[in-house]
């Protein structure tokens, strides 16, 4: 704190009236006197012992100088009292209170004396400062070259054992502590992990058994508090050391916490130049603990992260299998319903067809009532002869199995090429889709049909174009804008079915059965489904399913 | 043998004069070093006589003060005063001294009509 003019005044001020005769004592002491008018008490001047010296008989009134030197408040500044010396050539000024009333007197040297005692106090503390400064400074780089190795080794080793060895590692390195350890704790804060350096394998071997908590490491557990002695053998918590276990003197323990949760504690013991750890030391310590905790969580999330993904990945595997068995069962109880449909139903229906006929002729010119009826009960069984017909082909289209699934399309495409009069379809097939298995062949036709069902029903387009390649082949300009390059080895089916209709909202594409059962479909045999539309400029599917499903 | 008892004589011899009032007539002439200050002998004359007395403070290294009556300096000039003392008495006097000063004006006086 800066020296006021308080500090400054003079010792052993003696105040007298200026007809008062001055009476040296004996003492070679120089006295100072503050001179008062004996008539009103007012202020006068000073007189020093010297000038009395020289003339000893005079009285006070006639050893004055001849101008009173000006007052000066008491929170006037040294800086600024020393500047009214020099501008009123005084070498002392008297002090006077708020109401005016003499204080004390401050002189030159003194306030000279002051500064310079301030200044050199201030010197040193800076000096002081710098020299902490430095060794924080050191300090820091020490602990960001710690932190950095310590992010390394987050980026780089596996699990909280090595983190918690490579930690405790680098902190007994940057502590220059002799000894370290750090102690895991799990929920229930029992001892977990305990990892040491400094020890030997061999004093390990020895010493048996990992800490049990009781004494001053228990203490530590306890209280979740850092602990700092500077010889922990004195404490009398101390609980000592098992046989074989080095002699240790100071210790410092902090927690591995962070959020207030505790996930360990670090202990280190005895500094290699023999001082107990500062408070520094702890500060460091605490803080490279943080760390460490904020590492040993990451290590954690990760280890759940990669637990809960493995687990997601197995639920989702699971999940492509079975719904592969429900479409492949699907399709197999469809096949089975349209065979019994076509050979069963179908045959009755051709006889029945038949018998009609018979009947209608016979009975034509004898029984004109019976034969009308004949006729249209034959024409309501051709109708019912067709629908049942389009049953089979939407169970299971017949042309997939007579002429394969290129040829199946071809047929589709002719079919809405007839109902939907309006639209232009244009279908391109690259590739040898023969070589495609029997699952991937039916999942290709049902998703073109829902499709291309959805364009003829609600696009309201004049366009409409269906892609279907196998990848190896495709080299189609269009093909790879969606899909990327071709694939090296591996083999996949693509398909691109886009028009020019008024496109679909973000919820039709979302609440839209058929959509979601395409990309059902799709993602059961590991594909990846993606639809891109906007309101009036269209709808673009693209698919790309793993000729071989993934396992 | 001689009678070693000791005798002692006294014998008073006296002056006696009238102290004059007023001690200082015209005025004084205060050396640097003189052992009473220049306050101080003011303030006696101010006690011991009825009229006032000038003071006349100088910068000089023999003489430091001048007392001097008023009246006087109503019929010379401070200035000339001054001039005289330091021209005409200092050369006899020491810095530790108190002299008196006893001044005898003449003035002449013509007026032409």
């Amino acid at each position: 704190m800066q020296p006021t003019i308080l500090d400054a005044l003079a010792d052993g001020l003696i105040k007298v009236t200026d007809e008062e005769r001055p009476r040296l004592g004996p003492t070679s002491t120089p006295a100072l006197f503050a001179v008062f008018s004996s008539g009103n008490d007012r202020f006068l001047g000073f007189v020093t012992s010297e000038e009395i010296a020289q003339s000893p008989h005079r009285i006070f009134a006639d050893l004055l100088p001849r101008t009173i030197p000006p007052a000066i408040g008491r929170d006037t500044s040294i800086v600024a009292a020393l500047a009214l010396m020099e501008r009123e050539n005084h070498w002392i000024l008297p002090v006077t209170d708020d109401s005016g009333a003499f204080v004390g007197a401050v002189t030159r040297p003194r306030l000279l004396e002051l500064l310079l005692d301030h200044y050199q106090k201030l010197s040193a503390e800076l000096e002081e400062e710098q020299r902490q400064l430095r060794l924080w400074s050191t300090r820091l780089g020490e602990l960001n070259q710690a932190s950095r190795t310590l992010m390394a080794l987050m980026a780089h080793v596996e699990g909280e054992e090595n983190m918690a060895q490579s930690g405790i590692n680098v902190l007994a390195t940057l502590l220059r502590a002799r000894y370290g350890a750090v102690g895991i704790i799990d929920e229930n804060g029992k001892l977990d992990g305990f990892f040491v350096t400094g020890v030997s394998q061999e004093q390990i071997e020895r010493i048996g058994r990992w800490p049990e908590g009781k004494g001053l490491l228990g203490v530590v557990v306890q209280t979740n508090q850092s602990l700092r002695l500077d010889d922990l053998t004195r404490d009398p918590r101390s609980a000592g050391f098992p046989p074989g276990h080095p002699p240790m003197k100071s210790l410092l323990a902090v927690p591995i916490a962070d959020d207030g949760k505790v996930y360990g504690r670090v202990y280190l013991c005895d500094k290699l130049n023999g001082e107990p750890f500062s408070e520094e030391d702890e500060v460091l310590a605490t803080t490279f603990a943080h760390s460490l905790a904020l590492a040993l969580i990451q290590s954690r999330e990760q280890t759940q992260r990669r637990k809960a993904e493995q687990e997601t990945r197995r639920l989702l595997n699971e999940n492509r299998q079975l719904t592969r068995k429900l479409l492949k069962a699907q399709e197999e109880e469809r096949k089975r319903v349209a065979r019994e449909l076509h050979d069963e139903l179908g045959q009755y229906l051709t006889a029945m067809q038949a018998d009609l006929a018979m009947m209608s002729s016979l009975s034509e010119r004898s029984h004109p009532e019976i034969h009308h009826s004949a006729q249209t009960v034959e024409a309501l069984l051709i109708r019912f002869h067709d629908t049942v017909r389009s049953l089979i082909e939407n169970l299971r289209p017949p042309l997939l199995d007579q002429l394969g699934l290129a040829e199946a399309l071809e047929e589709l495409v002719n079919e809405y090429r007839s109902h939907y009069r309006d639209i232009s379809w244009k279908l391109t097939i690259i590739g040898d889709l023969g070589v495609l298995d029997e699952t991937l062949k039916i999942t290709v036709y049902r998703i073109v049909q829902e499709c291309m069902n959805n364009i003829g029903r609600h696009a309201r387009a004049t366009q409409a174009e269906v892609m279907v390649c196998e990848s190896i082949a495709c080299q189609g300009e269009s093909c790879q804008r969606h899909f990327g390059p071709a694939p090296g080895e591996s083999s996949s089916v693509r398909l691109l079915i886009k028009d020019n209709g008024v496109g679909l909202s973000s919820r039709e594409a979302k609440r839209g059965l058929g959509l979601m059962g395409v990309r059902e479909r799709v993602e059961a045999l590991g594909g990846l489904f993606s639809l891109e539309s906007q309101s009036g400029q269209g709808t673009c599917v693209a698919i790309e399913i793993p000729s071989q499903a993934r396992p | 043998m001689q009678d070693n008892k000791l005798t002692t004589k006294y014998t008073l011899r006296a002056r006696i004069r009238e102290f004059k009032i007023p001690p200082v007539h015209e005025g004084l002439v205060l050396g640097r070093r003189a052992t009473i200050g220049c306050k101080a002998i003011r303030k006696s004359l101010e006690l011991l006589m009825t009229y006032p007395f000038a003071h006349l403070e100088l910068e000089d290294e023999v003489i430091s003060d001048i007392l001097v009556r008023e009246a006087v300096l109503r019929r010379v000039p401070k200035e000339q005063l001054i001039e005289f003392v330091l021209q005409r008495i200092k050369p006899f006097m020491d810095d530790t001294e108190i002299l008196h000063l006893d001044v005898e004006t003449e003035l002449h006086l013509e007026e032409t009509f």
